[in-house]
């Protein structure tokens, strides 16, 4: 599905990511994780072709990332951005129909069917009795929402979601997971960075932990969080233990 | 509702074209004018060769600067960004005055291409100068402001050591409808029928571009490609709308800014009502020019400036993010 | 006080630039063939029947002699300005204090007379006070969080506005267009003694008072609240300096039009010499604003020969240049 083949990403002359080679699987919930400055939001950005790669390349479908036109790889791949930026005055439903950007003509006319895709992922993150308020006039959880409509409307294949929990109370956090779960059960892959350890291993199928650029593991939860790695990767003395509820590892720090 | 807000607006672009018709050093009457527009006459000069084609210069270079400034702030998302306060006017001035001074005989495309390289010239300077030290908006508009009143001191400079082709420069520079005729009229229309297009094209992803340039990214805009178009389009408009009636200062700012309040920020509308402002207030511009006094003409830019200084004022006063 | 070799120096070489520029400007592109003999001549042994020291008496000298006190009048105005509102971009023309005393000069010239019969020095001070509060209250210069941009913007708003007036107002009087721009350029084409005469007086009061004050702006540097627990009356300081500000610009103005810039660069070249002690750094911008003024009128002759180029046009040439550098670079802002 998505991979990268000895890529490595940099600013200037700082080597964030040093020729990493990675495969994500199809149709299941990535996360990646890791402490601060790991870089792992730069490996999701260059999953997007958002960040250049300075060697090396990110292959979508065994293509390489740099072939497809704007609009072909807007199709098929969608990146919401951590920090958001929500214009003045544009009503939730006009965000969500942002998201068919990459379908409509060139006078931004939309189609019936772009509407009613719009339509739907109002519905499916309930945000349509939202419709015709201002984006900017929401609470933080229902503005997220309006956010992942947007990118359930841009209907792609892969999507990346980028800490997309950051600001959100902890009903909503469980909430957006639960999105994105739907998401996954529409045969999307799912790639998401996230801080908290305990629901990635909870809600995702396959966690890629980094360091300091590299990938340290890679796996199902089970198999590769363990009380060594956040030992070694974040510096955390920790136990882990049975999740209570859906029986995934879960750390207690101490 | 917004759509008849358009339309309104429209209508009273109508009517102040039509009223301007009225005014000037001779008075003529509704049936005189009417006659004359029909089957000319008597007083074809005064109607159809001087009041006729500077009511449409008015309404082809207003909504020229308009949409200028409503593609800049679209790009630069900097609510004191204009083609007037970001050199671009000023440099498409100091370009066509030096081919005038040197070469007083110039023939109209060359003017136009000339104002065009001044233009873009001051533009790529400009944005050359963001680009390596990412000023804030207020401090790019205080640069812009800057690098603007170089040009014009250049502008004052030739004209005042050649003062032999000085009345050709002077005419033209001052920002003023005057002495334009029907040569004009084809080139600022022309370039606007050109150009509109490509201002709608950019129009819904100006709006996406307002969501981050990640965002854009991902939706399959890339942002400096678009911001290329947009800029590029914005100083053809402002250089040609130079070119034609010298440098009008403020509607660039202005107009943008009016449209936002009746219309929001959806450039599919603010574009169109960009345009229809601008033309609105240069009319007003032109007819008081020539009305206040009779035989004597004023700069419309010296009116514009007028009205437009306060209003940046008020602007100053309101902006929050400082 | 550091009134050490290196300042003394400094202030020998200021000099000696200044007397080069006296000579040079005096001499420098005339129609008529001038060398140093006819200064000479002129100073030791005047003779009424040379045509080169009537020249010299009759236009160079006075001209001169306006230009040496422009420049310092300028110059200190700028150094007052920076000192009191503690913004590197502040200065005469930018808070609109030249463009308001032009204006009002103007509507006074064309009949238009706000103030009553007055002399055109009255309404100048009276035009470069007006525009001078009208910015400082926009600005939001006496706001609690006073934002130093803000104050600028709001002078270039002011000067395009007062432009605009002064532009209608001597179109719709009379069309002598070429006039206007020259002289709301600045020019030092036509001075006579008549015009020194007018200078002089005025900006004497506006030195001495500016001297006065020295003192009490380097204690002002330090904080309203260290001053005046210093004993330093603060408003006091403030209305002197408004007061010669008003004094120094307005009289330049009413003489020769607006000339831009000179009190914006020169008071940023002094600090870099004598750092920021105002009882060298007004002195030092003295001697550098009419140097600069010298040298620019000089080159405003030269540089389309024989036209004479305003020198307002020349100082802008070369200002706003410095004023895109300084807002790029300027920590303060």
């Amino acid at each position: 599905m998505i991979s990268t083949d000895n890529l490595t990403v940099s600013y200037g002359d700082k080597t964030i990511i040093n020729d990493l080679s990675l495969a994500l699987p199809k149709g299941k919930i990535t996360a990646l994780i890791g402490p601060n400055g790991c870089g792992k939001s730069t490996l999701l950005k260059a999953l997007a072709r958002i960040n250049k790669a300075s060697a090396g390349q990110v292959l979508l479908n065994d293509q390489p990332l740099q072939t497809f036109a704007d609009k072909q790889l807007a199709q098929q791949l969608s990146l919401l951005p951590q920090i958001l930026t929500t214009p003045e005055g544009v009503t939730v439903q006009r965000l969500v129909e942002y998201g068919r950007s990459p379908y409509i003509s060139h006078w931004g006319k939309l189609s019936g069917q772009d509407k009613q895709i719009v339509e739907q992922a109002m519905q499916e993150t309930q945000v349509s009795e939202f419709a015709t308020q201002t984006a900017s006039s929401l609470s933080g959880g229902q503005r997220q929402r309006a956010w992942i409509a947007m990118v359930l409307a841009q209907d792609t294949e892969v999507v990346m979601l980028d800490e997309p929990t950051t600001y959100l109370d902890l009903s909503h956090q469980i909430e957006l997971m639960k999105l994105m779960q739907a998401m996954k059960a529409k045969g999307k892959t799912v790639i998401v960075v996230l801080h908290d350890l305990n629901q990635a291993c909870r809600y995702c199928d396959h966690l890629v932990v980094m360091k300091q650029g590299e990938v340290v593991a890679e796996g199902e939860p089970k198999a590769v969080f363990t009380e060594q790695l956040l030992q070694d990767v974040f510096s955390l003395a920790a136990k882990v233990v049975p999740d209570p509820i859906a029986n995934t590892p879960m750390c207690v720090a101490y | 509702m917004k759509h008849l807000t358009l339309s309104v607006l429209l209508l009273i672009l109508l009517l102040i074209g039509i009223a301007s018709l009225f005014v000037g050093a001779s008075t003529l009457s509704a049936q005189q004018i009417i006659d004359t527009l029909l089957h000319s006459g008597e007083y074809d000069f005064i109607v159809n060769q001087y009041r006729l084609p500077r009511l449409l210069l008015a309404i082809g270079v207003g909504a020229g600067l308009g949409l200028s400034g409503s593609l800049i702030q679209g790009v630069i998302r900097n609510p004191l960004a204009s083609p007037d306060l970001m050199g671009i006017s000023a440099g498409a001035g100091l370009a066509a005055t030096s081919l005038l001074v040197f070469y007083a005989a110039a023939p109209v495309y060359l003017l136009l291409l000339t104002a065009l390289s001044g233009g873009l010239i001051a533009a790529a300077i400009i944005l050359l100068i963001a680009y390596k030290t990412k000023p804030t908006p207020i401090r790019l508009a205080l640069i812009g402001i800057a690098i603007s009143t170089f040009l014009s001191s250049g502008i004052d400079f030739l004209i005042i050591v050649n003062p032999v082709e000085m009345n050709t420069a002077m005419v033209w520079l001052t920002g003023s409808l005057w002495g334009r005729n029907w040569t004009q009229v084809p080139i600022i229309w022309a370039t606007l029928a050109v150009v509109l297009p490509f201002a709608f094209w950019l129009a819904w992803r100006l709006d996406v571009m307002g969501l981050g340039e990640d965002c854009a990214t991902s939706l399959g805009i890339r942002p400096s490609k678009l911001q290329l178009i947009a800029l590029l389009t914005a100083v053809i408009l402002a250089s040609i709308s130079v070119a034609v009636a010298g440098t009008i200062a403020f509607i660039g700012l202005l107009a943008p800014h009016l449209a936002r309040m009746l219309f929001g920020h959806d450039h599919k509308l603010l574009i169109p009502a960009s345009a229809l402002l601008g033309a609105l207030m240069l009319i007003i511009a032109d007819t008081l020019a020539r009305g206040l006094q009779p035989p004597l003409e004023l700069p419309a830019g010296v009116l514009t400036s007028l009205i437009g200084a306060p209003y940046f004022i008020f602007l100053l006063q309101r902006y929050k993010a400082w | 006080m550091p009134f050490s070799t290196r300042y003394i120096l400094l202030f020998a070489s200021a000099l000696i630039l200044l007397l080069f520029s006296f000579a040079y400007s005096l001499i420098a592109w005339s129609s008529f063939p001038l060398n140093l003999s006819h200064i000479s001549a002129y100073f030791f042994n005047f003779d009424h029947q040379s045509i080169e020291q009537q020249i010299l008496a009759t236009t160079r000298i006075p001209r001169l002699l306006v230009a040496i006190l422009i420049g310092t009048n300028l110059a200190v105005a700028g150094v007052l300005m920076q000192g009191l509102t503690r913004n590197p971009l502040a200065s005469p023309s930018i808070l609109g204090i030249n463009a308001g005393a032009a204006c009002f000069m103007a509507l006074a010239s064309i009949g238009i007379n706000v103030l009553g019969e007055v002399s055109s020095l009255v309404s100048a001070s009276v035009g470069g006070l007006v525009s001078g509060a009208l910015v400082i209250f926009l600005g939001g210069f006496f706001s609690a969080r006073s934002n130093p941009l803000k104050l600028i913007l709001a002078g270039i708003a002011i000067n395009a506005l007062l432009i605009g007036i002064t532009r209608a107002a001597i179109i719709l009087a009379d069309d002598r267009a070429y006039s206007v721009i020259t002289w709301l350029s600045g020019s030092l084409a036509s001075m006579d003694w008549q015009q020194w005469q007018l200078l002089w007086p005025t900006s004497l009061v506006g030195l001495v008072i500016s001297a006065y004050v020295a003192k009490n702006l380097n204690l002002l540097a330090l904080g309203n609240e260290v001053a005046t627990s210093l004993g330093i009356n603060i408003a006091f300081t403030r209305f002197l300096s408004c007061i010669a500000i008003i004094l120094l610009t307005a009289s330049s103005v009413a003489v020769v039009g607006p000339i831009g810039f000179v009190g914006l660069i020169v008071p940023h070249i002094a600090r870099r010499l004598v750092s920021n002690n105002y009882l060298l750094l007004l002195p030092i911008s003295a001697l550098l604003g009419s140097c600069l003024i010298v040298w620019a009128d000089a080159l405003s002759r030269g540089i389309a020969f024989p036209a004479e180029t305003p020198v307002g046009v020349i100082t802008a040439l070369i200002g706003a240049p410095f004023f895109v550098f300084l807002s790029i670079r300027s920590k303060a802002l």
